[in-house]
C-alpha cells in the first residue's frame, strides 16, 4: 500500500493519498475542529459510457442509454436489506448521483462515521438484482425522467447538447429515455457492474472529522482485491460542427429561457484543467456582470440578473462553453454575444479585468477549502479528471493574460454556436 | 433521493384530537442585553445591544476560512407592501451611491476576492424577513493584507444607509432594471413545478392570512410601483424593522459594533413587535383544488394543520412520517407501492402546519393520496417500528451536531434560537429529542388533520376525485 501526503503549495492544506492493494485509490483529508464528515465512493462510469470492452474481448459491447443511472438506483438494494435502512441506524444522511462520466455514492454525518463507511463500502461491493426489482425500478425511473422533462432549466440545457452533438452520447439525457430503460434487465446490470465497478476504476474520498488510520483499517477489512480488467471505452466519431444551430420547445414558463453554447475541441488531463480555468476567467471578463456587454444588455432589458456564464461542460470527447438566462429576445442576445467574442478576438480585452476575475476564482477556491463536502468532492473530481488534489489552485495561479487571448483566438470558434430556447406556450412560435 | 448531477452540480373528515385548531399568538419582544452565551457546539456567541431591537451577534472560530456578515431586517408583514419591500431590498444590494450600477458593484466585490453579497425575502409566521448577507475569505488569505471583514461591513452599511437615490427616489435607471427583475421573478414562479405547486397549495391553505399572499407581491402590485413609493417603503423598513446583525468568521472583528452603531446613529427608529407563531385555523372540511397544466408528471400537495404542538414532538412526527429516506412515506408510498417519484413531508412551524409534497402519475394520484393518509393513520395508532423512531432520533442528533461547521449554519442556529425564544444549547436540544416517546409522536400525529389538497394535473384521460 503506497501512502503519500499531498500538500497545497498555496494554501498549506493537505490530504493523504493511498493506492490500496485492492486497486482502489483513496484520498483522505483530516479537518481539525470540524464535527461533520463526508464520504464519496465513486466510479468512472456515467451516462456516456455505453460502448466498451475488456482486455481480450474482440468486440465492443453496446448497452442501452441510462444504464449507469439505473444501476445507481438498484445498488442501494442488496440481498438482505436496503442500504438506506442500514444508514438509518447510524443517522448518516446518504445519497448518490450519476453524471455523464461518473457515479458516486455518498453520506454526510457527524456521528458513527466508521459504521457508515462500512455500510458504504459494503453495499457498493454487493450488487443484487432480480428481474422483479428491475421491472419495478423502471416505473420509478420513468417518473424521474418525466419529472425532469417538466423542468425548463433541464430541458433548455439538454436540448442545447442534443443540438450541439451529432453522435456523442452526451446528447442523451443522463437517465436515458423511457424507451431505452425498458431494454435494461438484471443481466445487463450485472455486466455493467462487473465492468465499471472494478476497484481499479474507482475512488474513495473522505474529508472532515475523520482519522486516516481508521479509514484505512476499514478499507483493509472490506475492500475485495480486484484484477485490473484493462477496460477500454470508445465513443462514436464526432464532427467539429454542431448538429443544429437552433432548437426550441414550448412549456409553461414565465419569460423565455435560453442557453447559448459553443462547441470546442475536447481535451483531457492538465491541458483540460488549464483550458477550463482560462475559459472561466475569460468568459467572466467578456460576459460577466462587470462586463460592458452584460450591462448594455441589462440596460436595454434584453437580459436580467438570471443571466449567467456556466462552468465549462467537459469530459471524455466533449467540451462546451455556455451561458444563459431569461430573455424575450434570445436571438438578439446570442448575436450580441458572438459579436463581443469576435470583437475581443480582434481588439483583445482588459488585462486588468482578467487579473481581477482570476482573483475571484482564487477566492472561490479558498471558500471551498473550508467546506467538508467541497473538499471531498474536490479530491474525487481530481481523480476522475486524472489530476492531483489542489492542482486547480496552482494551475490558476500560472495562467496569464496571453494564455487567455490565445485561447480565445484559437479555441473558440463562434460558428460552432447553438441557441436553445424554452418559450411559453402562448408565444407566437408555439401557437403555430 | 438518488439524483442526477450535471457536472463542472389525514383522512378527509378525520376527527382531530389534542387541542384542536385554535389561533394563539405568541408575542416576541427583544430585550436589551450584552452577554456571553454558550453557543453552538462549543462555539462562544457574543451578544451586543446596539439600540432598541438592534443587536449584534458574533461567533469567532479560527477553523473558518471565510467570514459571513448577515443583516436581518425583521418586521410585521403587510401583504400589500410585499412587492415594495422586496423591490427596495434588491435595489439596496445591486448598487449604492458609491457603486452606482451592477458593473461598479461587481468590480468592488471582485476586488474583495469574489466576495458575495446577496439579499433574500421570506416570511416566517407573521414576520417578513429581509436579509442582506455578505461573505469574504479570511484576511489571512488576502494577498495584499486587506481587512476584508471590515471592507464588507462598510460595504453593507453603504448599501443599507447610502443607497443609489436622490430627492426621495431611487435612481431611475436602476429602478427600471430592478422592477423588471421583480416582474420576471414573479413570472418565473411557474418554472419550478414542485415549488409552484406548493405556492398554489399555500394560497388555498392559508387563504386570508399573510402566507397566502406571494412573498414578492403580485404582478399587479409590482407594476404599479414608482421609484418614490419604493423609496418610501425603504424608509419605512429602516424605521419599523428590528435589526439583527450576525457575524461569524475566523477572527474577532471588534469594529463591527462601532461601524453599525455609527451608521444608524440619528435615524428615527420605532421597531414593532414580531409575531413568529401564528397558526392557521383548520377548515371544517378539507378543500381540494385541481389545476390542469401541460406537464408530464402531476404534483400532489397536501397541507395538514394542528395547533399548539410542542416543537420537538411535531418535528419528530414529521420526520417519522416523511422527513427521511427511511420514513413511512418514502418506504411505503414510493418504494413499496411505487405510487410516486418523490413523497416527503416538512413543517411550517410558525403555522403549526405540515406539508406533504409528491410527484405522481395522474392515474395514481387518488391512490397516492389514500396511501399517504393510511400512513398517517398508522402513525396516529403508533403502529410503527420502535427502530424507526430510534433511527430518526439518530438522524436528528447527527444534524444538530453538524451545526457550527459553516458560518451559515451558525447564523441560522442563532436566529432560530431567537425566534423560537429558546436558548438551549445543542446538547440540551439533543436530550429533548432523545426523550421523545412513541406516544408523543402519535399524539402529534393525532393533533393534525387534513386542510387542503392541491393537484397540478397533467393532461390525459385519467380522472382524479
Amino acid at each position: 500500500m503506497n501512502r503519500e501526503t499531498i500538500v497545497s503549495r498555496l494554501t498549506g492544506d493537505e490530504c493523504i493519498h493511498v493506492r490500496h492493494e485492492s486497486g482502489l485509490e483513496i484520498y483522505i483529508m483530516e479537518m481539525e475542529g470540524y464535527h461533520s464528515s463526508f464520504a464519496l465512493f465513486g466510479t468512472k462510469y456515467g451516462s456516456i459510457n455505453t460502448r466498451f470492452r475488456l482486455k481480450g474481448e474482440a468486440d465492443y459491447a453496446e448497452v442501452p442509454e441510462g444504464i449507469a443511472h439505473f444501476l445507481e438506483h438498484k445498488l442501494f438494494e442488496n440481498e438482505d436489506c436496503d442500504a438506506f435502512a442500514q444508514y438509518a441506524k447510524t443517522g448518516a444522511n446518504a445519497n448518490a448521483y450519476t453524471s455523464f462520466d461518473r457515479t458516486a455514492y455518498l453520506f454526510a454525518c457527524s456521528e458513527n462515521f466508521n459504521e457508515s463507511l462500512e455500510i458504504l463500502l459494503s453495499f457498493v461491493q454487493a450488487p443484487y438484482f432480480t428481474q422483479e426489482s428491475v421491472d419495478k425500478e423502471q416505473g420509478i425511473i420513468a417518473q424521474e425522467i418525466r419529472m425532469n422533462n417538466d423542468e425548463p432549466g433541464w430541458r433548455v440545457f439538454f436540448n442545447m447538447l442534443r443540438a450541439m452533438y451529432h453522435n456523442h452520447p452526451v446528447r442523451i439525457d443522463i437517465g436515458g429515455t423511457e424507451e431505452s430503460i425498458r431494454k435494461i434487465d438484471a443481466d445487463l446490470l450485472y455486466r455493467c457492474y462487473n465492468t465499471f465497478y472494478n476497484l481499479h476504476n474507482m475512488v474513495l474520498s473522505v474529508a472532515g472529522n475523520v482519522k486516516a488510520d481508521e479509514v484505512l483499517a476499514i478499507c483493509d477489512k472490506l475492500l475485495r482485491k480486484c484484477e485490473d480488467q484493462g477496460l477500454e471505452e470508445v465513443f462514436p466519431d464526432e464532427p467539429d460542427t454542431v448538429a443544429e444551430h437552433y432548437t426550441e420547445v414550448c412549456l409553461p414558463v414565465g419569460a423565455p429561457i435560453f442557453n447559448v453554447g459553443f462547441k470546442l475541441k475536447p481535451k483531457s488531463g492538465k491541458e483540460l484543467l488549464r483550458a477550463e480555468l482560462t475559459a472561466i476567467s475569460l468568459l467572466d471578463v467578456l460576459l460577466g456582470p462587470s462586463s460592458g456587454l452584460y450591462n448594455e444588455l441589462l440596460q436595454e432589458g434584453l437580459i436580467n440578473s438570471e443571466f449567467d456564464v456556466d462552468t465549462p461542460f467537459t469530459g471524455s470527447g466533449f467540451f462546451c462553453l455556455s451561458c444563459g438566462g431569461e430573455s424575450r429576445q434570445p436571438e438578439t442576445v446570442r448575436d450580441r454575444i458572438i459579436a463581443e467574442i469576435e470583437r475581443a478576438k480582434k481588439e483583445g480585452f482588459s488585462a486588468e479585468d482578467f487579473e481581477r476575475t482570476k482573483r475571484v476564482h482564487y477566492g472561490d477556491m479558498i471558500r471551498s477549502c473550508g467546506n467538508v463536502e467541497a473538499n471531498a468532492s474536490m479530491m474525487l473530481n481530481a481523480f476522475m479528471n486524472g489530476l492531483q488534489p489542489f492542482d486547480s489552485i496552482e494551475v490558476l495561479a500560472d495562467i496569464t493574460y496571453e494564455d487567455a487571448l490565445q485561447f480565445l483566438r484559437e479555441e473558440i470558434n463562434t460558428e460552432m454556436n447553438v441557441l436553445s430556447v424554452v418559450r411559453n406556450q402562448e408565444a407566437t412560435s408555439c401557437r403555430r | 433521493m438518488h439524483g442526477i448531477l450535471i457536472q463542472a452540480g389525514a383522512a378527509a373528515g378525520d376527527a382531530i384530537e389534542g387541542d384542536g385548531c385554535s389561533i394563539r399568538l405568541r408575542l416576541l419582544l427583544v430585550s436589551r442585553y450584552f452577554a456571553l452565551m454558550e453557543g453552538v457546539n462549543d462555539l462562544e456567541e457574543i451578544r451586543q445591544d446596539l439600540g432598541e431591537q438592534f443587536g449584534l451577534f458574533t461567533v469567532t472560530e479560527p477553523k473558518f476560512k471565510t467570514g459571513t456578515l448577515t443583516v436581518m431586517l425583521l418586521l410585521p408583514i403587510i401583504p400589500e407592501k410585499n412587492a415594495a419591500y422586496a423591490l427596495a431590498l434588491s435595489l439596496l444590494t445591486q448598487s449604492c451611491r458609491k457603486y452606482p450600477d451592477t458593473a461598479a458593484m461587481t468590480v468592488r466585490l471582485d476586488n474583495m476576492y469574489g466576495a458575495s453579497l446577496n439579499s433574500s425575502v421570506s416570511v416566517n409566521g407573521n414576520v417578513m424577513q429581509l436579509m442582506i448577507s455578505g461573505s469574504t475569505i479570511a484576511n489571512r488569505y488576502a494577498l495584499h493584507g486587506e481587512n476584508l471583514a471590515r471592507e464588507m461591513s462598510e460595504l453593507i452599511c453603504d448599501c443599507i444607509l447610502d443607497p443609489n437615490a436622490e430627492n426621495g427616489a431611487f435612481k431611475e435607471s436602476e429602478f427600471k432594471i430592478q422592477k423588471q427583475e421583480l416582474l420576471d421573478t414573479i413570472d418565473a414562479e411557474i418554472n419550478n413545478k414542485r415549488n409552484y405547486a406548493f405556492l398554489r397549495a399555500k394560497k388555498t391553505a392559508f387563504a386570508g392570512e399573510p402566507d397566502a399572499y406571494p412573498v414578492y407581491g403580485t404582478r399587479e402590485d409590482a407594476l404599479r410601483l414608482t421609484s418614490e413609493e419604493v423609496y418610501a417603503a425603504y424608509e419605512e423598513i429602516l424605521r419599523r424593522a428590528a435589526i439583527r446583525i450576525y457575524y461569524v468568521g475566523p477572527e474577532p472583528e471588534p469594529q463591527l459594533a462601532e461601524t453599525f452603531s455609527a451608521a444608524f446613529a440619528g435615524r428615527e427608529r420605532s421597531p414593532e413587535p414580531l409575531v413568529y407563531y401564528a397558526p392557521s385555523p383548520c377548515k371544517p372540511e378539507p378543500v381540494t383544488v385541481r389545476e390542469p397544466m401541460d406537464v408530464t408528471q402531476s404534483k400532489l400537495v397536501m397541507v395538514f394543520k394542528g395547533s399548539g404542538l410542542p416543537t420537538e414532538a411535531f418535528r419528530m412526527m414529521s420526520a417519522v412520517f416523511g422527513g427521511t429516506p427511511f420514513s413511512l412515506l418514502f418506504m411505503n408510498v414510493r418504494e413499496r407501492l411505487s405510487l410516486c417519484y418523490y413523497c416527503s413531508s416538512w413543517l411550517m412551524t410558525g403555522k403549526d402546519a405540515m406539508v406533504v409534497n409528491s410527484g405522481v402519475e395522474l392515474a395514481n394520484a387518488e391512490r397516492a393520496k389514500e396511501a399517504i393518509l393510511e400512513q398517517l393513520a398508522i402513525l396516529r395508532q403508533g403502529d410503527f417500528d420502535d427502530a424507526l423512531l430510534e433511527n430518526i432520533k439518530q438522524s436528528m442528533v447527527n444534524a444538530l451536531r453538524s451545526i457550527g461547521d459553516t458560518p451559515n449554519s451558525c447564523i441560522s442556529d442563532m436566529y432560530e434560537r431567537f425566534y423560537r425564544q429558546d436558548d438551549a444549547d445543542v446538547e440540551t436540544r439533543i436530550q429533548r429529542y432523545l426523550a421523545i416517546t412513541k406516544e408523543d409522536v402519535s399524539a402529534a400525529a393525532r393533533a393534525v388533520r387534513l386542510d387542503t389538497v392541491y393537484l397540478m394535473q397533467q393532461e390525459g384521460d385519467a380522472q382524479y376525485e
